[in-house]
């Protein structure tokens, strides 16, 4: 294509470009397919677990969520599509369920396993280059029209006493060490997911 | 070892030249060590300030600017925000305790810190310590004052001295909040943090000193004795930052979006730990360049060593030939000229270590004065040490330049030599 040409295209390229970013401009509706109902999105649930708690069990944030948890269905009493930013409607939906995912409820069969997870790191404690204290979560910089993760798809860890985790915000890393789990009903400051002691290594990609 | 002896000889007979050469050395490794000390004690001074606080909310500007001037002082905050705004995050459930900071005054370069008497309660630095009294204790009185352990020993002051505050950030005689004076009641205990170079006020206090102010300007008429503040109500209207401690951490960030969309004011909440990642990672830039350049100078300073050893080299044929004559294989002439070179480098990094905790020791004092970061005495980090090997290493390295010439040198000279 000769250059002129290339430019020509380029503000229809961008154009299509920022249309398809942050799924705020649905596609075209196909009339066969309906949202409400497509196939309910199940988390996968947590296998059988051994005798042992000391056994290392390899989790995935899936199991972090009891089955038959599904704050989806709050999602039904509004038309979220329809629904724009700036609609009073858009802020009440948030609300409420940020004060769902406050409540989550949590497995409680996995206190005082060891357990490994990955995930990505967000400091709460640190000092020039050590991590003592950290929010684990499974992603991380998605687009603000979605609530942040529920607490049961938080974890706090922290590191072995002198062995802090040398590294930096939003590091792919595994998580090894003993769980704890303390359901939020009970309000008290420990509740939620923790993992204690845990010894923390770089995450690879499974090729 | 007999070569080893024969080295130091050697240069010890060559003396001025070798002590120039060891004092280039010894200056890029100062420098060297002293550009990666100060680096880290930066990054370690700055992380340490602030410990144990889940949210740090203020007007909507950006992240690390909230940061900044809210916990390091630096910069000025765009707007403030309203009691009203605090009081409803403060009765949030998740919400274990908050502390408002007010800022906007000075006091003879220092700046002045409004807040409750939670502060003294709540804040945490360096990984859980927190603030004790040198001297006295928090505000009672209206016109109370704690110190700041650089403010009291800058200025000399001690419980019982009456100070008056400005207005802004500068010190200028028509902008002193004259009429109102205050009293020391407390002098903290020193942290390294910027809270010794704080002066710490209460809310109530802040509000009193600003009746008469609200067009910028003391208004004659206007303005109150500190009699008649006492009687007034003195419920702040507006802060400029809070500290915020919740019951879970996990619930860090549902309350921070909380707070990021909450419709009445246009608000900010970050994670400190979050905001200080985004800060090191934008002057992680200068650090490298700062480290590369120190490491072109320790270059420089092997290259004058090396430039020294080979021009030597020809002065000494004669010195090389007596040296075979008397028994020495070729290999022990090259390894003579690498013990010279290693152990100008050796002592290049001894006086280079101790020029570097010379000046540590001479500055830190004036340092932490004028730019508030306080330099640790302490022994060579593990980083410091690779430095230290790679240095060394880069010595033997360069070394071998005009060993292998003088190896080549007495291989051909043999024992009769034509100059």
């Amino acid at each position: 294509m000769t250059p002129p040409a290339l430019l020509r295209l380029l503000p229809v390229l961008s154009l299509a470009l920022l249309l398809a970013g942050c799924g705020d401009q649905p596609p075209p509706a196909d009339p066969a397919i309906d949202a409400d109902d497509a196939p309910a999105f199940e988390p996968e649930p947590l296998p059988p677990l051994p005798e042992d708690p000391n056994v290392l069990v390899e989790l995935q944030w899936d199991y972090l969520i009891p089955p038959g948890w599904r704050p989806d269905q709050l999602l039904d009493d509004y038309d979220v599509d329809a629904i724009d930013d700036d609609d009073p409607r858009a802020d009440e939906l948030m609300q409420k369920l940020l004060a769902i995912w406050a409540e989550a409820p949590v497995v409680e069969v996995l206190d005082g396993r060891r357990v490994r997870l990955p995930g990505f790191v967000v400091p709460l404690e640190l000092d020039a280059t050590e991590i003592a204290e950290f929010l684990l979560v499974p992603y991380f910089g998605a687009c603000i029209h979605v609530p942040p993760p529920p607490a049961n798809q938080t974890v706090l860890v922290r590191t072995v006493a002198d062995v802090p985790y040398r590294g930096g915000l939003f590091d792919v890393v595994w998580v090894e060490g003993r769980m704890r789990v303390e359901s939020f009903a009970n309000e008290l400051g420990d509740a939620g997911y923790r993992i204690e002691e845990a010894a923390v290594s770089p995450y690879e990609e499974p090729l | 070892m007999p070569i080893l002896r024969l080295a130091l000889l050697s240069l010890w007979n060559r003396r001025f030249t070798a002590l120039l050469t060891l004092l280039s050395i010894a200056l890029s490794v100062a420098l060297l060590l002293g550009v990666e000390r100060v680096r880290t004690e930066a990054r370690a001074s700055f992380a340490s300030t602030i410990s144990g606080t889940d949210l740090i909310v203020g007007a909507r500007s950006g992240p690390i600017q909230l940061l900044l001037y809210a916990v390091f002082r630096i910069g000025n905050p765009t707007n403030n925000i309203s009691w009203q705004s605090y009081q409803e995050i403060a009765a949030q459930p998740q919400v274990a305790w908050t502390v408002p900071l007010s800022l906007g005054d000075s006091h003879r370069g220092f700046r002045v810190l409004g807040t409750s008497l939670d502060y003294f309660e709540h804040y945490r630095y360096a990984r859980g310590r927190a603030l004790t009294f040198a001297r006295g204790q928090p505000f009672a009185d209206l016109y109370d004052a704690v110190l700041g352990a650089e403010v009291a020993r800058a200025l000399g002051y001690r419980l019982d001295d009456a100070i008056v505050i400005a207005h802004g950030a500068g010190d200028v005689t028509f902008a002193r909040h004259a009429d109102q004076p205050f009293r020391v009641a407390g002098i903290l205990a020193r942290t390294g943090t910027p809270v010794d170079r704080a002066v710490h006020v209460s809310l109530a206090a802040i509000e009193a000193i600003h009746i008469g102010w609200e067009g910028g300007a003391p208004m004659p008429g206007r303005t109150v004795t500190p009699d008649q503040a006492r009687r007034m109500d003195l419920t702040p209207t507006q802060i400029t930052a809070a500290l915020v401690g919740l019951k879970s951490r996990i619930a860090t960030f549902a309350m921070q979006r909380w707070i990021n969309a909450y419709r009445e004011e246009a608000l900010l909440a970050v994670l400190p730990g979050v905001a200080l990642s985004e800060l090191w990672s934008l002057v992680a830039v200068a650090e490298q360049a700062l480290l590369i350049v120190s490491g072109f100078v320790v270059l420089v300073g092997l290259i004058g060593m090396l430039t020294a050893l080979l021009i030597g080299l020809d002065e000494r044929r004669r010195e090389l030939a007596i040296l075979r004559s008397v028994g020495a294989r070729p290999w022990q002439v090259l390894a003579l000229i690498i013990g010279e070179a290693l152990l100008l480098t050796l002592l290049g990094l001894l006086t280079g270590v101790v020029l570097l905790y010379g000046l540590l020791a001479a500055g830190t004092v004036l340092v932490e004065g004028r730019f508030g970061l306080y330099l640790e005495l302490r022994v060579l980090s593990a980083q410091e040490w690779r430095l230290l090997t790679a240095v060394l290493a880069a010595g033997l390295l360069v070394g071998f330049i005009p060993a292998w010439r003088a190896y080549r040198m007495s291989l051909a000279d043999g024992l009769s030599l034509r100059v």
